[in-house]
């Protein structure tokens, strides 16, 4: 097993370096440029914009802001500007130079967001435990409804429970989650008033720092469920595909021959195997948690990781976007490496080598 | 009679508690809950002078930090400290040398940081060398001398003369001074600043001071932030300007102006400045809301290249000489602009495109502005004779309904009068402005190609690449805002390698002349150089590089339980210390 991870994650570091590749080049190759967005305005000077283009270094070719990006600028010298962005010089009329100080992702330093002016990683870093908050829930509701409904609709299969359930799943699935969220919020946030129309925490508490369970859960709750719904839809789907396949088999005609109960023989004996191909997609699930979530993130102004990466793009802010390829690429690779591995773990027929 | 006394008293005690508002004390009231739908709420930095976004706009400068020169919310300009409602400033009077090059400004003496360090001529100072050094990585670089095209702007150097008056050089004097020297103020003694000129200003970079600042002069401080989500600020305990009664301000974010819309209706939030033009009328309707209307200083444009676009061409070279643009081959004849103006109905695409909420431009000067010429009108709308100037301009209509160039100044003959128009795509108003237009001008036998684009592609195309035939865009002054508009016309600024503000290509050398003469009135009396841009405007109506649409209209709203909002334009909060927020 061991050997089997190792392998796979020496293998995940030219599927990284292919994804940064590909992804920078994207970046880059969009039109226009940081300086259009950070410096549009009547009264910005040239000088500035030529100023503000060099310090991020945008006029450098692609492959040159890569390498920097990949392995830092300071093994390399620039001229010291002076308030003008003319060469300063020594006393003996010689430029003077000065080291870089980025030292590149290798090394850990994902570069500095050219809009908040903090270290990209953090700035994602920083929204993580948000993103799980929301991301998490939604998918231990989704799992929680889901995978119960599934069993009971292929139990009760043709029944108007499995029927209705069925119809829920497929309109749950196609409906927009933006328009969910957005008619959510008008009804019960500002129809009826049960519930906060957005944000993580109460208005009180960004001033004296206080907040109650309560309100911590109502603010939790028109999110999560917008963003369960669709676990919920594909969760039972799958599940009551799955119990269906395992329902026919001889164990389970055995256990009810055994005058076991019902609900032991589907929940217990059946829903342990049926629950095998969920496995498959737990993994890949992990990603979502941390960047699938930007319309409920944005529709209810959570501070999550993929709302901070949408702002990224719309600002063209390079290392936070670069920073958020590298999170979610490793969040990707480490979902369906576990993937494997729980699917080896649940299956005892499956060797991983 | 005895009965009637009683029932009188007992109706009395029940009314009067409901008649009397309980004034509030320090901190009692409500707090102050605004939106922010700008984007995520991400400060760059809560230090002024790191930081010029929309966030850092309202808390940083509004509520945290003074400027060295304040604004009156009644006169919309710069105020000394002691008139009437004056806000945000340090400067209790300035006075300009004769040859206007240098201005002492005299600071007020009653000011002291949050911890109850003095604010001082050596904050000032800090401040202006710590924009200057470029090593704070400060945006606000326009603040410092740069030279360009040989015409110095900015402050050269700035001198403590005692413990209370500075004094600012300037290379070239210009009047837009007054706007440079206003720049925000931060606490020297914090970073260990104390003038020497060794001093390293990089340590204001990543300095907790970006995050948690604790030094502060306003009536507010910092007291938590959450990125992407709010930033929250407790009462201050001493305000020199009186006493600040909410318990906070809490600046939240929203997704967009319709859910900001639908959480004030439901008070969650308090205040609002700009709610969507689509919902004003429901909040002017809302018992519980109280608002107050002005005309803005955002207003939108039509431009058009003036150039040859098919070899797009700075406007001189490295010497200063001037280069052949070429033409445009439509718009490069005033005749047809000047034609265009009126067959734009402004009026028409204000109430198609904002509900109305929005006031024609009669030229390139705001209608707020102190410099507005108020007896010139904006352009009618006269189909007719836009018909009969594009017929004399050599565009007359084809058989087929389109104009074609016979006998034009620039085009072949033949030529169909027919052109791109492209603005942002997602800004819904300009969209709705384009396709307007286009319908106006198709009735006029015009052809236009509308598209809407994404927002760095037109700007590639425009400022950039100056390829383009005509475009839709906006600007925003600033406030105290100043009618010098040299960087948006001049030669200099029509530059497509670096971008320039002078996409049109507008070549008017007397322009020019009366822009850097009103900018260089000595005393620079309001009035004097007023007089000066009535000219400029008439000549913009007559020879002009865009057409004047209109400002964009502000609206603040506050619910009404907000006791004391008295919203100016630009300066909404100019009296937030004293609102009385009914909890």
């Amino acid at each position: 097993m061991r050997q089997y991870i190792f392998r796979r994650l020496l293998q995940a570091i030219p599927t990284l370096f292919g994804i940064t590749i590909l992804s920078y080049a994207i970046v880059v190759a969009a039109p226009g440029n940081p300086v259009a967005t950070l410096a549009f305005g009547p009264r910005t000077t040239q000088a500035q914009k030529v100023q503000l283009a060099e310090q991020l270094g945008i006029n450098d070719p692609v492959y040159k802001q890569y390498i920097r990006w990949l392995v830092g600028n300071d093994w390399q010298s620039f001229r010291t500007l002076d308030r003008r962005g003319n060469p300063v010089r020594d006393a003996d009329g010689n430029i003077e130079y000065e080291n870089g100080t980025q030292r590149g992702i290798l090394r850990g330093d994902f570069g500095t967001s050219f809009v908040s002016k903090k270290p990209a990683m953090d700035v994602l870093v920083g929204k993580i435990p948000a993103t799980l908050e929301l991301g998490g829930l939604a998918l231990l509701f989704g799992l929680g409804l889901g995978l119960p409904i599934g069993v009971l609709a292929a139990v009760w299969r043709g029944g108007w429970f499995d029927n209705i359930t069925r119809v829920m799943a497929v309109v749950f699935n196609a409906v927009p989650v933006f328009w969910l969220g957005l008619l959510l919020l008008l009804i019960f946030g500002s129809q009826l008033g049960w519930l906060p129309m957005g944000g993580r925490y109460p208005t009180n508490y960004f001033i004296t720092g206080e907040v109650t369970v309560r309100e911590r859960v109502e603010h939790l709750i028109l999110p999560v469920a917008v963003l369960s719904t669709g676990y919920v839809a594909v969760f039972s789907r799958l599940m009551r595909a799955s119990t269906l396949d395992v329902l026919s088999q001889d164990y389970i005609r055995t256990a009810q021959a055994k005058g076991l109960r019902g609900r032991q023989v589907y929940f217990v004996h059946a829903a342990r195997n049926a629950m095998i191909p969920i496995a498959t997609i737990l993994g890949p699930a992990i990603p979502g948690l941390i960047g699938g979530a930007l319309i409920t993130e944005t529709i209810f102004s959570w501070p999550g990781v993929a709302r901070t990466a949408f702002t990224a793009v719309l600002t063209q802010d390079y290392p936070v976007i670069m920073a958020s390829v590298i999170l979610v690429s490793l969040a990707t690779i480490i979902g369906y490496l576990l993937s494997d591995i729980l699917y080896a773990l649940i299956d005892p027929r499956i060797r991983l080598s | 009679m005895k009965k009637t006394l009683i029932v009188l008293m007992l109706v009395l005690s029940l009314v009067m508690p409901l008649a009397v508002t309980q004034a509030q004390g320090p901190g009692e009231g409500g707090p102050v809950v605004e939106g922010n739908f700008s984007g995520s709420v991400n400060i760059g930095s809560f230090n002024p002078l790191r930081s010029n976004d929309t966030a850092a706009g309202r808390i940083a400068d509004d509520l945290l930090f003074p400027d060295v020169i304040g604004a009156s919310p009644f006169t919309q300009y710069y105020a000394r400290v002691g008139e009437e409602g004056v806000y945000g400033g340090l400067a209790t009077d300035w006075t300009v040398s004769e040859d206007g090059l240098t201005y002492t400004v005299t600071l007020r003496q009653d000011a002291v940081w949050s911890d109850g360090t003095p604010i001082t001529a050596l904050d000032v100072k800090f401040s202006f060398e710590a924009i200057a050094s470029g090593a704070a990585d400060t945006p606000l670089t326009g603040y410092i001398n740069y030279v360009e095209d040989g015409n110095p702007t900015g402050i050269s150097e700035v001198t403590i003369i005692d413990d209370y008056t500075v004094e600012f050089k300037f290379e070239t004097a210009a009047c837009t001074a007054l706007g440079l020297i206003g720049y925000d103020v931060a606490p020297a003694h914090v970073f260990g600043y104390d003038g020497s000129p060794e001093f390293d200003f990089s340590i204001m970079v990543d300095h907790p001071m970006d995050t948690d600042p604790e030094v502060v002069f306003g009536p507010f401080e910092v007291a938590r932030f959450a990125s992407g989500e709010a930033i929250g600020l407790s009462p201050v305990e001493s305000w020199p300007e009186g006493v600040v009664i909410p318990s906070g301000y809490v600046y939240r974010d929203v997704p967009d102006q319709t859910v900001e819309v639908e959480q004030f209706l439901a008070g969650e939030l308090n205040f609002m400045d700009g709610p969507s033009v689509a919902r004003r009328d429901d909040l002017r309707a809302d018992a519980n809301t109280v608002v107050a209307d002005f005309p803005g200083n955002a207003w939108d444009f039509m431009a058009f290249n003036l150039a040859d676009p098919d070899n797009p061409q700075p406007a001189v070279d490295e010497n200063g000489d001037p280069i052949d643009q070429g033409h445009h081959p439509i718009f490069g004849d005033v005749r047809v602009r000047r034609a265009l103006q009126y067959a734009v109905d402004v009026e028409g695409i204000l109430e198609a495109a904002v509900f109305g909420e929005g006031t024609q431009m009669a030229a390139n000067t705001i209608p707020t502005s102190w410099a507005a010429d108020p007896n010139l009108a904006p352009i009618p709308y006269d189909p007719v004779k836009a018909g009969e100037m594009l017929d004399e301009a050599g565009w007359p209509l084809g058989d087929n309904g389109v104009r074609t160039c016979q006998g034009c100044m620039y085009a072949e003959e033949g030529t169909p009068f027919a052109f791109e128009l492209i603005t942002n795509q997602g800004n819904t108003r300009r969209e709705a402005i384009g396709v307007i237009i286009q319908d106006q001008l198709y009735e006029l036998g015009i052809d236009v190609d509308f598209q809407a684009i994404d927002f760095q592609t037109l700007i590639d195309t425009t400022y950039g690449a100056q390829t383009f035939d005509a475009f839709i865009l906006g600007w925003r002054e600033g406030f105290p805002s100043d009618p010098d508009q040299l960087q948006l016309f001049s030669t200099s600024s029509d530059d497509p390698a670096n971008q320039g503000s002078n996409a049109s290509s507008y070549n008017n050398p007397e322009m020019i002349d009366l822009m850097i003469k009103a900018n260089t009135v000595p005393g620079c009396d309001p009035q004097a150089r007023a007089e000066i841009y009535y000219e400029i405007q008439k000549m913009m109506q007559e020879d002009p590089p865009y057409i004047w649409l209109f400002a964009q209209n502000l609206m603040y709203a506050a619910r009404v339980e907000v006791e004391g909002f008295a919203a100016e334009p630009n300066l909404p909060l100019w009296n937030v210390h004293a609102w009385q927020i009914a909890q």
